[in-house]
């Protein structure tokens, strides 16, 4: 009998053991989910203007040809919980899509930003990457903003996430593994998060940073306890020369892929 | 003001008769047809079999009014007076003096009735038409409907592309010397175009003639196989730019294809493509290279894909394009016998349907261009 409760408790403690070395939740992230900012409008020169009450986000922004400019943007504001705020700069499709040709113009925008944004700097994520991924831009306190030409920045609220390391992904398979651990809210768990890529390409179009952007449903952003997380970004790029940097960090800083 | 009654009697008698020829024909076979391309002074004329089956309309023809609605084009067909059928097929060409001249179709309402029966080929047999579609989901081996060109042409490994606005996909080629990039050239005025004859560029027809200003563009010269600031066959002036109505004067989107016929024969030197309609239009896995604006001036890239889409005046893809882009070939690579084929021509970037298209070469875009090349 004793021997047999002994059995048992090895064997409840071996699965612990088990659970808890395989309970960072695998997640890949492919396909769709990973998405070139090759499109995107290039930023040449950007400010944040706020009058106390309403921000903007002015900037001139290069397109491909008028339809692309006439088309506009589609930005969208990232903010981990704790995290400063990322503006990320795509375009917006034309519903019967834009001729191909290559007529480069340069565009003013005014992009409203949701009033989270009007009190503090924003980081902007658009083509082409500088030296550094994330574009620092200081908030500047007007009179009067300008009127916008451009739809309002949607909001997305992402869960802080904590990288603990990146490594090459299994032999034969593409990419690479981002470990780490996510807060979500309680009684939520790891299976709730998605994630995307975005790739953001340098002045010569080759994609240097990827961007990793963890989301979870609203019910699930603050507080609570850590989960574990193993993120297997299957780009097909090379990785040479390229850097990684997670959106839903508290102080995110390129990594070496 | 459209005049539905009036074209539905002009073309009742033809109508009729080919109802009955089409009640005692047998399933028809896919149509088809092509003109083959060559390599150049340097090498071997590619093998490419002509068509294997003939479009015969006297075969397939039912009544445009019994055709359903599968997508514009028919209803465009539809509400066309032959006029107006007449006047979007008229091929117009302008010359760098500034020499207007008209080519109309010798017969319009045949020509509308070949592409109504092509619309009612792609219902009948390709009921995905509008749909979207998962390259091999009908037992097509991605590898068998259509290859991808040789790596070693390029600056790293070639992948089909899994997703529109996915990850960049596309590759430098590097060897844009060698056959069939060097067919395959950069349009000063931000476009890419591709011979399909000694001096006949095929193009989008945005890329000759602006529908925003209804001016021309002047800026039309052509550098086969540019590489950078390298243009290895030099830069070849024009003679001559074609379009139909349907662009030039309607601004249908459905008629965005053009060609541009250069001042000297570059194409006996660096050979040329071959060009080709099919209907039903297979779900092929397609090249495309072209000179996108936001890599390096003047370099070629080159992207590869399924087909996902397949309307009648449309291929819609996958593959990742760029601005600058528009112009190029959505051609057809066949390893086992060297064939190449162009079926579309690449003009749009993304629309409501999530993917980047091509004006498809249907019968009577492969009929017009056939005739221009014989006549300029």
């Amino acid at each position: 009998m004793g021997r047999w409760t002994t059995g048992l408790v090895w064997w409840c403690l071996t699965v612990v053991g088990v659970s808890e070395a395989v309970s960072a939740r695998e997640l890949t992230v492919t396909g769709e989910a990973i998405r070139s900012l090759v499109n995107a409008p290039t930023v040449r020169d950007v400010t944040l203007l706020a009058d106390g009450s309403n921000a903007v986000l002015s900037a001139t922004l290069g397109f491909a040809n008028d339809c692309y400019a006439d088309a506009g943007v589609a930005p969208r504001l990232l903010r981990a919980v704790g995290a400063v705020p990322h503006l990320l700069v795509l375009q917006r499709p034309d519903p019967e899509g834009c001729p191909d040709i290559f007529q480069p113009t340069d565009r003013a925008v005014v992009l409203p930003l949701p009033l989270e944004a009007a009190s503090e700097a924003v980081r902007l994520i658009g083509r082409p990457a500088p030296s550094t991924v994330a574009i620092p831009v200081a908030l500047q306190i007007v009179p009067r903003i300008p009127s916008p030409t451009q739809a309002p920045a949607t909001l997305a609220a992402l869960p802080p996430f904590a990288a603990t390391g990146v490594s090459p992904a299994p032999a034969g398979v593409p990419g690479y593994v981002v470990s780490g651990e996510a807060l979500l809210a309680p009684g939520c768990e790891a299976l709730v998060v998605e994630a995307e890529v975005y790739e953001v390409p340098d002045a010569a179009g080759g994609p240097v940073f990827d961007v990793l952007v963890l989301r979870a449903p609203e019910r699930c952003i603050g507080g609570g306890a850590p989960v574990a997380l193993d993120i297997h970004v299957r780009t097909p790029q090379r990785l040479v020369g390229r850097s990684l940097y997670v959106v839903n960090e508290r102080a995110p800083l390129p990594r070496g892929l | 003001m459209r005049h539905r009654d009036v074209r539905l009697h002009d073309w009742r008698p033809v109508v009729l008769s080919a109802v009955l020829l089409a009640l005692c024909a047998a399933v028809p076979a896919p149509a088809q047809e092509s003109e083959e391309g060559f390599v150049g002074a340097a090498g071997e004329a590619p093998a490419i079999e002509p068509g294997e089956v003939l479009f015969d309309d006297s075969e397939r023809f039912v009544p445009p009014e019994q055709l359903p609605i599968v997508d514009t084009y028919i209803k465009d067909v539809l509400s066309l007076t032959e006029a107006e059928a007449r006047d979007e097929l008229t091929a117009v060409s302008i010359t760098p003096d500034g020499e207007a001249e008209l080519l109309p179709p010798d017969d319009a309402t045949v020509e509308a009735l070949l592409e109504a029966i092509e619309a009612l080929e792609i219902e009948r047999f390709a009921p995905m038409a509008d749909e979207t579609v998962d390259p091999g989901s009908e037992g097509e081996g991605a590898e068998a409907e259509g290859d991808n060109e040789s790596s070693d042409a390029f600056d790293g490994d070639s992948t089909n592309a899994e997703s529109v606005i996915g990850a960049d996909t596309r590759v430098r080629v590097t060897a844009t010397t060698r056959y069939p990039f060097r067919t395959m050239g950069r349009i000063d005025i931000g476009c890419t175009g591709t011979l399909i004859g000694p001096r006949h560029v095929l193009t989008a027809g945005h890329c000759v003639y602006n529908i925003r200003t209804d001016r021309w563009y002047s800026r039309l010269s052509f550098s086969p196989g540019q590489n950078a600031s390298v243009r290895p066959y030099g830069r070849v002036g024009w003679q001559r730019a074609i379009s139909v109505r349907g662009w030039t004067r309607s601004h249908k989107r459905n008629y965005d294809y053009a060609m541009i016929v250069l001042d000297r024969d570059v194409g006996r030197q660096v050979g040329w493509m071959g060009y080709g309609w099919r209907n039903p239009m297979p779900k092929y896995n397609v090249n495309i290279n072209g000179y996108p604006g936001d890599k390096p001036f003047g370099t070629m890239w080159h992207s590869f894909c399924g087909l996902r889409i397949i309307q009648t005046y449309r291929l819609y893809y996958a593959c990742d394009t760029f601005g600058g882009m528009s112009g190029s070939g959505v051609y057809v690579y066949n390893r086992n016998n060297n064939s190449r084929i162009i079926y579309g021509i690449h003009a749009y970037g993304v629309d409501s349907t999530g993917y980047n298209g091509a004006t498809r070469i249907r019968k009577a875009v492969f009929e017009n261009l056939k005739s221009w090349k014989a006549k300029y």
